[in-house]
């Protein structure tokens, strides 16, 4: 299924973009729903171009149907980002632990600034589950969980980026 | 059609519906031959998970079927403890005809997802 997700942030694009491509936003992000606190693997900076490496682990609810098939402590996945500063841009996909042929992902962000001050950052992406019966369950369960994640996980990045321009 | 070569990572992240629609797909020819398994090994994987699933959601879960289209189901899919039959085994099986196997057996599916509450 495709998902397009907006995030709105008092801070500005430049500032949002460089948060996203700091490790040590990822630390800061706890408690947020159905996903784990992240963990940085891997962080390069190439210029403008920084790429990481993240691993994420989906804490959310799934049906005890899904549940019959899916093991939800396999539902983790390695996220490999590429983020452009200059053009506040990312593109990512997924690298799944476990269920490699079942589950794909990939996508974009891009952050504008708003008029009124602010900025959006537009998550959109495609997310693919294998499975003949409950493959479009757990789609489901992802995708409502990630829009959850995003969508709280806003004042968190707000209040990162404005400590460090203390 | 053969699932060899062609095609497989379509096989792999489309709908999956369409690798049981298959009429030359899974199981493969040889699977029971000489005891090795046949096909691409990450579809053999994906299809036992799928057996996995069905066996684990039935019986209960194919009440909202109909008798056609739960014979179908178990016999495609061997959930009677029968091995799983090809498309063409089915209909030759059930007497019916390849055109309506199939859509009683894309229905099926598409009853069973709903029932997840899965959007068709």
């Amino acid at each position: 299924m495709d998902f397009m997700i907006d995030q709105v942030y008092a801070a500005g694009g430049d500032e949002v973009a460089r948060a996203y491509a700091s490790p040590d936003l990822y630390a800061r992000l706890v408690g947020l729903p159905k996903l784990s606190t992240p963990e940085v693997l891997d962080h390069r900076v190439d210029g403008t171009t920084v790429r990481l490496q993240i691993r994420y682990r989906f804490v959310g609810d799934l049906s005890p149907a899904v549940t019959a098939v899916v093991d939800p402590a396999k539902l983790t996945w390695v996220e490999h980002s590429e983020h452009d500063l200059a053009a506040r841009t990312v593109r990512y996909r997924l690298a799944p632990d476990h269920y490699a042929d079942r589950l794909q992902s990939s996508g974009s962000c891009a952050i504008t600034d708003r008029t009124n001050g602010g900025s959006v950052r537009t998550v959109t992406g495609s997310l693919q589950v294998r499975a003949l019966i409950v493959g479009g369950a757990v789609e489901r369960a992802i995708v409502s969980g990630l829009k959850e994640h995003l969508s709280d996980e806003v004042a968190l990045v707000d209040r990162f980026v404005a400590d460090h321009a203390r | 059609m053969t699932p060899r070569g062609r095609g497989r990572d379509n096989r792999i992240m489309g709908d999956p519906l369409d690798f049981y629609l298959d009429e030359g797909g899974w199981p493969y020819p040889d699977e029971d031959v000489d005891g090795d398994a046949g096909g691409p090994a990450d579809l053999r994987a994906i299809s036992d998970d799928d057996l996995v699933a069905l066996h684990a959601l039935s019986p209960h879960f194919l009440d909202g079927l109909t008798e056609a289209e739960r014979a179908v189901v178990v016999a495609r899919f061997g959930l009677g403890g029968a091995e799983p039959m090809t498309m063409s085994q089915v209909a030759d099986t059930l007497g019916m005809s390849p055109w309506r196997t199939r859509g009683l057996l894309a229905e099926s599916i598409a009853t069973l997802r709903s029932t997840l509450g899965e959007t068709p």
